[in-house]
Protein backbone atom coordinates (compact mmCIF):
# COMPACT_ATOMS: atom_id res chain seq x y z
CA UNK A 1 0.00 0.00 0.00
CA UNK A 2 1.41 3.08 -1.06
CA UNK A 3 1.70 5.74 1.53
CA UNK A 4 -0.42 8.90 1.15
CA UNK A 5 0.90 11.18 -1.16
CA UNK A 6 -0.47 14.83 -1.77
CA UNK A 7 -1.76 16.07 -4.86
CA UNK A 8 -0.87 19.30 -6.32
CA UNK A 9 -2.15 21.08 -10.13
CA UNK A 10 -0.10 20.64 -12.85
CA UNK A 11 0.70 24.67 -13.03
CA UNK A 12 2.24 24.40 -9.99
CA UNK A 13 4.79 21.53 -10.97
CA UNK A 14 7.30 24.66 -11.33
CA UNK A 15 7.32 24.58 -7.11
CA UNK A 16 6.99 21.31 -6.78
CA UNK A 17 10.36 20.29 -8.66
CA UNK A 18 11.97 21.71 -6.22
CA UNK A 19 11.43 19.35 -3.73
CA UNK A 20 12.89 15.91 -3.64
CA UNK A 21 11.19 12.63 -2.25
CA UNK A 22 13.37 13.07 1.06
CA UNK A 23 11.75 16.40 1.74
CA UNK A 24 14.69 18.42 1.26
CA UNK A 25 15.12 21.31 -1.39
CA UNK A 26 16.71 20.22 -4.84
CA UNK A 27 19.57 21.92 -6.10
CA UNK A 28 21.67 21.82 -9.68
CA UNK A 29 25.64 20.55 -9.76
CA UNK A 30 26.06 24.97 -9.22
CA UNK A 31 23.68 25.41 -6.52
CA UNK A 32 20.99 27.02 -8.76
CA UNK A 33 17.35 25.78 -8.19
CA UNK A 34 15.58 23.57 -10.91
CA UNK A 35 14.10 25.32 -13.77
CA UNK A 36 12.32 22.93 -15.96
CA UNK A 37 12.32 24.88 -19.03
CA UNK A 38 15.92 25.52 -18.60
CA UNK A 39 17.71 22.91 -16.77
CA UNK A 40 15.54 19.73 -17.70
CA UNK A 41 15.79 18.19 -21.27
CA UNK A 42 12.68 17.66 -23.27
CA UNK A 43 11.28 13.55 -23.85
CA UNK A 44 7.90 12.50 -25.92
CA UNK A 45 6.47 9.13 -25.06
CA UNK A 46 3.19 8.07 -27.58
CA UNK A 47 0.98 6.53 -25.59
CA UNK A 48 -2.87 5.42 -27.80
CA UNK A 49 -6.34 5.82 -27.49
CA UNK A 50 -7.81 2.13 -29.06
CA UNK A 51 -11.08 0.46 -29.60
CA UNK A 52 -11.44 -2.60 -30.97
CA UNK A 53 -14.09 -2.23 -33.68
CA UNK A 54 -15.69 -6.19 -33.00
CA UNK A 55 -14.34 -7.60 -29.65
CA UNK A 56 -16.42 -10.85 -30.59
CA UNK A 57 -14.02 -11.16 -34.01
CA UNK A 58 -10.34 -13.07 -33.06
CA UNK A 59 -9.23 -10.45 -36.21
CA UNK A 60 -11.14 -7.57 -35.44
CA UNK A 61 -9.84 -4.00 -36.71
CA UNK A 62 -8.14 -2.03 -33.95
CA UNK A 63 -8.63 1.49 -34.14
CA UNK A 64 -6.17 3.65 -32.30
CA UNK A 65 -5.52 7.43 -31.94
CA UNK A 66 -2.23 8.59 -30.59
CA UNK A 67 -2.12 10.56 -27.09
CA UNK A 68 1.51 12.32 -27.06
CA UNK A 69 2.98 12.44 -23.46
CA UNK A 70 5.59 15.33 -22.27
CA UNK A 71 8.63 14.74 -19.99
CA UNK A 72 11.14 16.31 -18.49
CA UNK A 73 14.59 14.77 -17.45
CA UNK A 74 16.52 16.80 -15.11
CA UNK A 75 19.82 16.60 -13.16
CA UNK A 76 20.14 18.04 -9.49
CA UNK A 77 22.93 17.17 -7.18
CA UNK A 78 21.82 13.45 -6.17
CA UNK A 79 21.09 12.66 -9.54
CA UNK A 80 18.20 12.77 -12.21
CA UNK A 81 14.72 12.53 -11.86
CA UNK A 82 11.81 12.85 -14.20
CA UNK A 83 8.65 15.24 -14.57
CA UNK A 84 5.64 14.50 -16.81
CA UNK A 85 5.22 18.38 -18.18
CA UNK A 86 2.01 17.12 -20.73
CA UNK A 87 -0.58 19.56 -18.87
CA UNK A 88 2.19 21.90 -17.84
CA UNK A 89 4.69 22.52 -21.46
CA UNK A 90 2.89 25.62 -22.93
CA UNK A 91 1.10 27.23 -19.71
CA UNK A 92 1.97 30.48 -18.44
CA UNK A 93 3.36 28.73 -15.37
CA UNK A 94 6.05 27.10 -17.57
CA UNK A 95 7.49 30.58 -18.53
CA UNK A 96 7.98 31.64 -14.58
CA UNK A 97 11.80 31.76 -13.91
CA UNK A 98 11.96 29.08 -11.34
CA UNK A 99 13.87 31.02 -8.55
CA UNK A 100 10.31 32.50 -8.09
CA UNK A 101 8.59 29.45 -7.68
CA UNK A 102 9.41 28.03 -4.34
CA UNK A 103 9.10 30.92 -2.14
CA UNK A 104 6.51 33.34 -3.59
CA UNK A 105 2.58 33.36 -3.80
CA UNK A 106 0.20 29.65 -4.50
CA UNK A 107 3.49 27.52 -4.63
CA UNK A 108 4.90 28.22 -1.31
CA UNK A 109 1.96 26.03 0.04
CA UNK A 110 3.22 23.42 -1.68
CA UNK A 111 6.60 23.10 -0.56
CA UNK A 112 5.01 23.65 3.44
CA UNK A 113 2.86 20.28 2.56
CA UNK A 114 6.08 18.77 1.26
CA UNK A 115 7.91 19.44 4.06
CA UNK A 116 5.12 18.50 7.02
CA UNK A 117 5.01 15.07 4.71
CA UNK A 118 9.11 14.68 5.30
CA UNK A 119 8.98 15.50 8.94
CA UNK A 120 5.81 13.38 9.42
CA UNK A 121 7.41 10.55 7.90
CA UNK A 122 10.69 11.30 10.02
CA UNK A 123 9.17 11.29 12.91
CA UNK A 124 6.99 8.00 12.08
CA UNK A 125 9.83 6.38 11.52
CA UNK A 126 11.76 7.48 14.81
CA UNK A 127 8.40 6.04 16.82
CA UNK B 1 54.78 -19.83 4.81
CA UNK B 2 55.17 -21.82 1.17
CA UNK B 3 55.80 -19.76 -2.05
CA UNK B 4 52.86 -20.09 -4.25
CA UNK B 5 55.02 -20.02 -7.11
CA UNK B 6 55.32 -23.79 -7.33
CA UNK B 7 51.41 -23.93 -7.15
CA UNK B 8 50.74 -21.18 -9.67
CA UNK B 9 53.46 -22.63 -12.13
CA UNK B 10 51.57 -26.01 -11.62
CA UNK B 11 48.40 -24.23 -12.12
CA UNK B 12 48.82 -23.05 -15.18
CA UNK B 13 50.96 -25.97 -16.81
CA UNK B 14 49.09 -27.04 -20.00
CA UNK B 15 47.49 -30.00 -19.45
CA UNK B 16 48.45 -32.58 -21.84
CA UNK B 17 45.32 -34.93 -23.32
CA UNK B 18 45.08 -38.32 -21.28
CA UNK B 19 45.73 -41.00 -23.85
CA UNK B 20 43.11 -43.63 -23.84
CA UNK B 21 45.20 -47.21 -23.75
CA UNK B 22 45.59 -48.55 -26.91
CA UNK B 23 43.33 -51.76 -27.78
CA UNK B 24 45.11 -54.33 -27.46
CA UNK B 25 45.16 -56.60 -30.67
CA UNK B 26 43.59 -60.05 -28.94
CA UNK B 27 45.52 -63.15 -28.68
CA UNK B 28 45.49 -65.93 -31.12
CA UNK B 29 43.30 -68.70 -29.07
CA UNK B 30 45.38 -71.28 -27.71
CA UNK B 31 45.33 -73.96 -30.62
CA UNK B 32 47.46 -76.68 -31.22
CA UNK B 33 47.34 -76.62 -34.89
CA UNK B 34 49.28 -73.79 -36.67
CA UNK B 35 47.05 -73.82 -39.40
CA UNK B 36 44.47 -72.31 -38.37
CA UNK B 37 44.83 -68.12 -39.26
CA UNK B 38 43.64 -65.64 -37.59
CA UNK B 39 44.00 -62.01 -38.69
CA UNK B 40 46.84 -60.13 -36.77
CA UNK B 41 44.32 -57.39 -35.81
CA UNK B 42 40.75 -57.09 -35.68
CA UNK B 43 38.86 -54.23 -34.94
CA UNK B 44 36.94 -55.67 -31.91
CA UNK B 45 35.51 -53.09 -29.40
CA UNK B 46 37.37 -52.86 -25.34
CA UNK B 47 33.82 -53.19 -24.30
CA UNK B 48 33.31 -56.34 -25.15
CA UNK B 49 31.97 -56.86 -28.74
CA UNK B 50 29.18 -54.07 -28.10
CA UNK B 51 28.48 -51.77 -31.47
CA UNK B 52 27.93 -48.26 -31.57
CA UNK B 53 29.10 -45.28 -28.69
CA UNK B 54 29.59 -46.18 -25.49
CA UNK B 55 26.16 -44.82 -23.46
CA UNK B 56 27.04 -41.57 -21.42
CA UNK B 57 28.41 -41.58 -18.22
CA UNK B 58 25.23 -40.18 -16.88
CA UNK B 59 23.04 -43.08 -17.78
CA UNK B 60 25.21 -45.39 -16.29
CA UNK B 61 23.10 -46.00 -12.76
CA UNK B 62 19.67 -45.15 -11.78
CA UNK B 63 20.89 -42.80 -8.75
CA UNK B 64 23.13 -40.58 -11.13
CA UNK B 65 20.12 -40.34 -13.63
CA UNK B 66 17.87 -39.11 -11.06
CA UNK B 67 21.03 -36.99 -9.45
CA UNK B 68 21.07 -35.37 -13.05
CA UNK B 69 17.55 -35.01 -13.52
CA UNK B 70 17.21 -32.93 -10.45
CA UNK B 71 20.34 -30.76 -11.55
CA UNK B 72 18.64 -30.03 -14.21
CA UNK B 73 15.23 -28.75 -13.26
CA UNK B 74 17.08 -26.73 -10.21
CA UNK B 75 19.21 -24.79 -13.30
CA UNK B 76 16.15 -24.47 -15.05
CA UNK B 77 13.79 -23.15 -11.89
CA UNK B 78 16.86 -20.67 -11.54
CA UNK B 79 17.16 -19.85 -14.84
CA UNK B 80 13.33 -19.25 -14.99
CA UNK B 81 13.41 -17.71 -11.58
CA UNK B 82 16.30 -14.77 -11.79
CA UNK B 83 17.13 -14.44 -15.20
CA UNK B 84 14.83 -14.95 -18.25
CA UNK B 85 11.18 -16.15 -18.64
CA UNK B 86 8.57 -16.28 -21.10
CA UNK B 87 4.64 -16.15 -20.52
CA UNK B 88 1.42 -15.88 -22.94
CA UNK B 89 -0.03 -12.22 -22.46
CA UNK B 90 -3.44 -11.22 -23.28
CA UNK B 91 -6.00 -8.56 -23.33
CA UNK B 92 -6.27 -4.89 -24.76
CA UNK B 93 -4.57 -2.70 -22.17
CA UNK B 94 -1.58 -2.45 -23.92
CA UNK B 95 -2.66 -2.04 -27.88
CA UNK B 96 -1.36 -1.20 -30.33
CA UNK B 97 2.23 -2.55 -28.67
CA UNK B 98 0.97 -6.05 -27.76
CA UNK B 99 -1.94 -7.54 -29.73
CA UNK B 100 -5.23 -8.82 -27.93
CA UNK B 101 -4.43 -12.00 -28.44
CA UNK B 102 -1.35 -14.69 -28.26
CA UNK B 103 1.48 -12.45 -27.66
CA UNK B 104 4.46 -14.25 -25.65
CA UNK B 105 6.36 -12.17 -24.08
CA UNK B 106 10.07 -12.46 -22.68
CA UNK B 107 10.54 -11.08 -19.47
CA UNK B 108 14.37 -10.03 -18.19
CA UNK B 109 13.86 -11.26 -14.41
CA UNK B 110 17.75 -9.24 -13.71
CA UNK B 111 15.03 -6.31 -13.50
CA UNK B 112 12.93 -7.78 -10.65
CA UNK B 113 12.17 -5.11 -7.75
CA UNK B 114 12.14 -2.46 -10.45
CA UNK B 115 16.13 -3.09 -10.79
CA UNK B 116 17.75 -1.20 -13.99
CA UNK B 117 14.10 -0.37 -14.90
CA UNK B 118 13.23 3.49 -16.60
CA UNK B 119 10.79 5.65 -17.09
CA UNK B 120 9.18 4.29 -21.04
CA UNK B 121 10.02 0.72 -19.77
CA UNK B 122 7.18 -1.61 -20.13
CA UNK B 123 7.03 -4.61 -17.10
CA UNK B 124 5.60 -6.95 -15.61
CA UNK B 125 4.25 -6.69 -12.36
CA UNK B 126 2.08 -8.69 -9.75
CA UNK B 127 -1.23 -7.02 -9.41
CA UNK B 128 -1.50 -5.36 -6.29
CA UNK B 129 -5.83 -5.94 -6.30
CA UNK B 130 -5.99 -9.23 -7.08
CA UNK B 131 -3.75 -12.18 -8.05
CA UNK B 132 -2.72 -11.96 -11.53
CA UNK B 133 0.36 -10.61 -13.29
CA UNK B 134 0.22 -7.34 -15.57
CA UNK B 135 2.12 -5.60 -18.39
CA UNK B 136 2.39 -2.02 -18.23
CA UNK B 137 4.43 0.70 -18.99
CA UNK B 138 6.57 2.72 -16.36
CA UNK B 139 5.90 6.61 -16.65
CA UNK B 140 7.32 7.33 -12.79
CA UNK B 141 10.13 6.05 -10.98
CA UNK B 142 10.71 7.14 -6.82
CA UNK B 143 11.15 11.25 -6.41
CA UNK B 144 9.36 11.77 -10.14
CA UNK B 145 6.45 13.58 -10.64
CA UNK B 146 3.61 12.36 -13.16
CA UNK B 147 -0.32 13.40 -13.87
CA UNK B 148 -2.66 11.19 -12.38
CA UNK B 149 -5.43 11.34 -15.00
CA UNK B 150 -5.56 10.76 -18.64
CA UNK B 151 -4.11 13.50 -20.89
CA UNK B 152 -7.39 15.17 -22.04
CA UNK B 153 -9.75 13.08 -24.31
CA UNK B 154 -8.93 14.21 -28.24
CA UNK B 155 -10.35 12.16 -30.46
CA UNK B 156 -14.36 12.90 -31.49
CA UNK B 157 -17.44 10.78 -30.22
CA UNK B 158 -17.78 9.73 -34.07
CA UNK B 159 -14.16 8.22 -33.54
CA UNK B 160 -12.83 10.99 -35.89
CA UNK B 161 -9.16 12.60 -34.44
CA UNK B 162 -9.40 15.42 -32.64
CA UNK B 163 -6.78 18.17 -32.14
CA UNK B 164 -4.62 15.51 -29.99
CA UNK B 165 -3.57 15.83 -26.84
CA UNK B 166 -0.26 18.98 -26.86
CA UNK B 167 0.72 21.39 -25.19
CA UNK B 168 -0.88 21.99 -22.15
CA UNK B 169 -4.26 20.41 -23.27
CA UNK B 170 -4.85 19.33 -19.57
CA UNK B 171 -6.99 22.12 -19.38
CA UNK B 172 -4.57 24.90 -19.05
CA UNK B 173 -2.24 23.05 -16.71
CA UNK B 174 -4.86 22.14 -14.56
CA UNK B 175 -4.68 18.26 -14.59
CA UNK B 176 -3.54 16.63 -11.07
CA UNK B 177 -0.57 15.68 -10.19
CA UNK B 178 1.70 13.70 -7.43
CA UNK B 179 5.58 13.17 -6.74
CA UNK B 180 6.09 8.75 -6.77
CA UNK B 181 6.64 8.44 -3.39
CA UNK B 182 9.40 6.13 -2.27
CA UNK B 183 9.77 2.61 -3.38
CA UNK B 184 7.06 2.98 -6.02
CA UNK B 185 6.32 3.52 -9.13
CA UNK B 186 3.75 5.05 -11.72
CA UNK B 187 2.33 2.78 -14.36
CA UNK B 188 -0.18 2.85 -17.13
CA UNK B 189 -1.40 1.01 -20.29
CA UNK B 190 -0.41 1.89 -23.09
CA UNK B 191 -4.44 1.76 -24.60
CA UNK B 192 -5.25 4.38 -22.27
CA UNK B 193 -9.22 3.88 -22.46
CA UNK B 194 -8.84 0.03 -21.82
CA UNK B 195 -6.23 -0.22 -18.99
CA UNK B 196 -6.54 -0.72 -15.11
CA UNK B 197 -2.89 0.80 -14.12
CA UNK B 198 -1.71 3.69 -11.21
CA UNK B 199 -5.10 5.81 -12.44
CA UNK B 200 -6.86 3.22 -10.55
CA UNK B 201 -5.13 1.91 -7.66
CA UNK B 202 -1.96 4.72 -7.31
CA UNK B 203 1.84 4.45 -6.94
CA UNK B 204 3.14 0.43 -7.50
CA UNK B 205 5.66 -1.08 -4.89
CA UNK B 206 8.96 -1.73 -6.94
CA UNK B 207 8.84 -5.19 -5.01
CA UNK B 208 5.85 -6.13 -6.96
CA UNK B 209 7.52 -5.89 -10.45
CA UNK B 210 8.43 -9.29 -11.85
CA UNK B 211 10.96 -8.63 -14.71
CA UNK B 212 11.38 -6.42 -17.39
CA UNK B 213 9.87 -7.28 -20.86
CA UNK B 214 12.48 -7.35 -23.41
CA UNK B 215 10.92 -9.23 -26.60
CA UNK B 216 7.71 -10.50 -28.11
CA UNK B 217 7.28 -13.64 -29.70
CA UNK B 218 4.41 -14.96 -31.57
CA UNK B 219 5.09 -18.50 -31.93
CA UNK B 220 6.82 -19.27 -35.31
CA UNK B 221 6.03 -15.80 -36.64
CA UNK B 222 7.67 -13.08 -34.92
CA UNK B 223 10.16 -11.78 -32.84
CA UNK B 224 10.15 -8.00 -31.81
CA UNK B 225 12.56 -6.23 -29.32
CA UNK B 226 10.55 -3.53 -26.91
CA UNK B 227 12.75 -1.23 -26.59
CA UNK B 228 12.07 2.43 -24.37
CA UNK B 229 9.78 4.44 -25.74
CA UNK B 230 11.04 7.63 -24.54
CA UNK B 231 12.89 9.47 -26.96
CA UNK B 232 14.43 12.71 -27.05
CA UNK B 233 12.44 16.00 -28.23
CA UNK B 234 13.71 19.50 -29.47
CA UNK B 235 10.49 21.32 -28.49
CA UNK B 236 6.77 20.27 -27.58
CA UNK B 237 5.26 22.49 -30.54
CA UNK B 238 7.41 19.74 -33.14
CA UNK B 239 4.34 18.15 -33.75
Amino acid sequence: MAPPCPNFPARHLSAAAQIGDDGKVRKTEDGRRIDLARDCELFGLVQYECIVRHPELADSPVQCWPVQRWFRRCQDKKGSFTAETTAWEGTASAATPAELGPSEGQSAHILAAASQAASAAKSNKSA
Amino acid sequence: MPSTTPILRRLLRPTRPRLSPQPRPPRPPPSSSSSTTTPPHTNTPPNGGATGTPAPSWVGHPLRLILTTLKFVAFTHLLWEYVISMAPASGPSMLPTFEVLGEWLLVSKLHRFGRGVAVGDVVAYNIPINDEVGVKRVLGLPGDYVLMETPADHHGADGGVGAGAGVGSQGGGGGSMIQVPKGHCWIVGDNLVASRDSRYFGPVPLALIRGKVIATVRPFSEFRWIDNALRKADSPDED
